[in-house]
């Protein structure tokens, strides 16, 4: 259990070795409070979202403990990850977009499966498609839209069940400067609510610019932890 | 650039807009159980849909299960109906010698009424023989014509045996025991043609059984690899319900519905396929000159076992498509 009550994330000494002997993460210690807003920064191959993917329960760490809300995600049974998958909002890097759905579909798609009403469901993503410039693009399936577009869906499905916390895999590496910065302040926005946000991304330039706390990883060690000037 | 300039709301996105969402995080009106279940079933059909030649097949072979073990079990029970009124009627005739008299004969007659196993002993005179004959051939009765001064027809005992499980063997035994007794010269009896009936009702039976068995497994598979190839052509959509948070029930409740309709709709088409296979059955025995008026009533599965088929049908898909469900849920 966490010894402090803001701790929402404890790794302790956590390694991901993928087959057959493929090491992307090295005994990583890392503690995130709740509320914070994170950057993940490094290389391609760093590291990043492999840990996005453990705090997210796609993958399971090899050795060592990932503690989330006090709780071992790799004591979990299935049902107890789906519940925890229920409360993180995961922008993936290649979207992760239905093509058989429409936009509208795809961000309801979130609350479809926590057993939304139809109506509820789809009011808030058209809400939450409108909050990401989508507003005329919502009846249209994601092989029509472009790469910023579909990545601005995903980002509103993301968001639409108002999690605890945020995970995103470079969420605005296929936007123009102008959607980056309205995709930055509905993430912060997130952030300022409450959520925990977590960015991956290896634009030095952007989290430079927000300055906010910044973990460093290459090859798969954390390299760096800059904290937030304010924090 | 400072942050502020950064996150300076833009045209699209009017700042605070989130803050009114998540205030209402928690009032979203959820699924009551019947909403949710109307969910699962709409899902089941959408399933059932995707891959329709594939769904179809998977039905048909429930179709040819239930029609075969239906078929089957409307074949021998009217056999085995037919088998226990024989055996419920069993006779034996036993001829006596020429030389017994007619009050031998009765004596005869009266031990054997009072034997556990016969249900009715007749002593048919020489004369009754031939009157009997006489009526037996009806029109052509004229061919008996001077038979009268010199019958050659035997005097015999009529036995009936008592019906029941051990008719046969009871028979059998009363067989033995009137051949070596004096006064009879042969036995005639219909337990042997019966027994040999009932042989080949049970060794049929048993083809069938292997049969029904052998398709069973074939429909297991079919409905196993429906389910995985449905699975296959859905599997992005199952990978990002499991990634958004869906529960594996979530996901598999609709796959099984979709199995089970496939039981269900090929379980009917087999029980509509046996019930015309019966009616024909009917048509056919009704016109056969053998029976004549007598023709025996043909008899359809009872209600209850049809229900049963049916109930078995959607279960068993069910449950094929689970094994091969439990092997493929894991993102």
């Amino acid at each position: 259990m966490p010894s402090d009550p803001r701790e929402m994330i404890s790794l302790y000494r956590v390694e991901k070795i993928y087959p057959p002997n493929q090491p992307a993460l090295a005994a990583l210690d890392l503690k995130i409070e709740r509320g914070e807003f994170v950057f993940i920064a490094g290389a391609s191959g760093a590291g990043k979202s492999t840990l996005l993917k453990l705090l997210f329960a796609q993958e399971i760490a090899s050795k060592g403990s990932v503690i989330i809300n006090g709780r071992n995600l790799s004591s979990f049974n299935r049902s107890q990850v789906a519940a925890h998958r229920r409360s993180v909002g995961v922008i993936f890097q290649d979207y992760k977009l239905l093509h058989t759905r429409t936009a509208l579909e795809n961000v309801a798609f979130a609350l479809e499966v926590v057993g939304v009403k139809r109506t509820e469901r789809n009011q808030r993503a058209f809400k939450m498609l409108s909050a990401v410039g989508l507003k005329d693009r919502v009846n249209a399936f994601p092989q029509t839209l472009s790469g910023g577009e579909q990545q601005r869906v995903a980002i509103a499905r993301a968001l639409v069940n108002t999690p605890e916390l945020i995970l995103a895999d470079e969420p605005t590496g296929n936007l123009d400067p102008d959607m980056t910065n309205s995709v930055f302040n509905l993430l912060l926005e997130a952030n300022k609510c409450g959520s925990t946000v977590i960015v991956a991304s290896h634009n030095l330039a952007l989290i430079e610019e927000l300055n906010r706390r910044t973990l460093v990883l290459d090859h798969g060690k954390l390299m760096g932890d800059f904290p937030h000037p304010a924090g | 650039m400072s942050i502020e300039k950064l996150v300076e709301p833009s045209d699209q996105i009017p700042r605070g807009f989130l803050t009114e969402i998540w205030t209402a995080k928690d009032g979203l009106p959820r699924l009551s159980t019947a909403q949710r279940w109307k969910y699962f079933l709409g899902q089941g059909f959408a399933n059932f849909c995707a891959l329709p030649l594939t769904s179809t097949l998977a039905a048909g072979t429930v179709a040819v299960s239930v029609f075969l073990f239906l078929g089957a079990n409307i074949l021998f029970s009217n056999i085995e109906r037919i088998l226990v009124g024989a055996g419920n009627t069993l006779t034996l005739s036993a001829f006596l010698r020429p030389e017994t008299t007619e009050e031998a004969g009765k004596k005869l007659v009266e031990e054997l009424g009072r034997h556990p196993s016969v249900k009715s002993a007749t002593y048919l005179s020489k004369r009754d023989a031939l009157i009997s004959f006489r009526q037996t051939l009806g029109s052509r009765a004229s061919l008996l014509n001077g038979l009268e001064s010199e019958n050659p027809l035997p005097a015999s005992i009529e036995l009936t045996i008592l019906p029941g499980q051990n008719a046969h063997q009871e028979a059998l035994a009363l067989v033995q025991l009137l051949r070596k007794h004096v006064l009879v010269e042969e036995v005639v009896h219909g337990s042997e043609w019966l027994e040999r009936a009932e042989r080949y009702v049970d060794a049929f039976r048993l083809i069938a059984l292997v049969l029904s068995a052998l398709v069973l497994a074939v429909v297991s598979f079919l409905i196993g690899s429906t389910t995985k190839l449905i699975m296959y052509a859905r599997r992005t959509e199952i990978e990002i319900m499991q990634l958004v948070g869906a529960t594996d029930n979530f996901v598999r409740t609709p796959f099984l519905i979709g199995s089970g309709l496939q039981g269900f709709f090929g379980a009917i088409c087999g029980v509509l396929l046996a019930y015309l296979a019966y009616l024909g059955m009917r048509a056919y025995v009704g016109g056969l000159d053998i029976f004549g008026p007598l023709a025996p009533q043909v008899f359809f599965s009872s209600a209850s076992l049809v229900l049963v088929v049916l109930l078995g049908a959607v279960g068993f898909a069910i449950l094929s498509s689970m094994l091969s469900l439990r092997r493929l849920l894991d993102v």
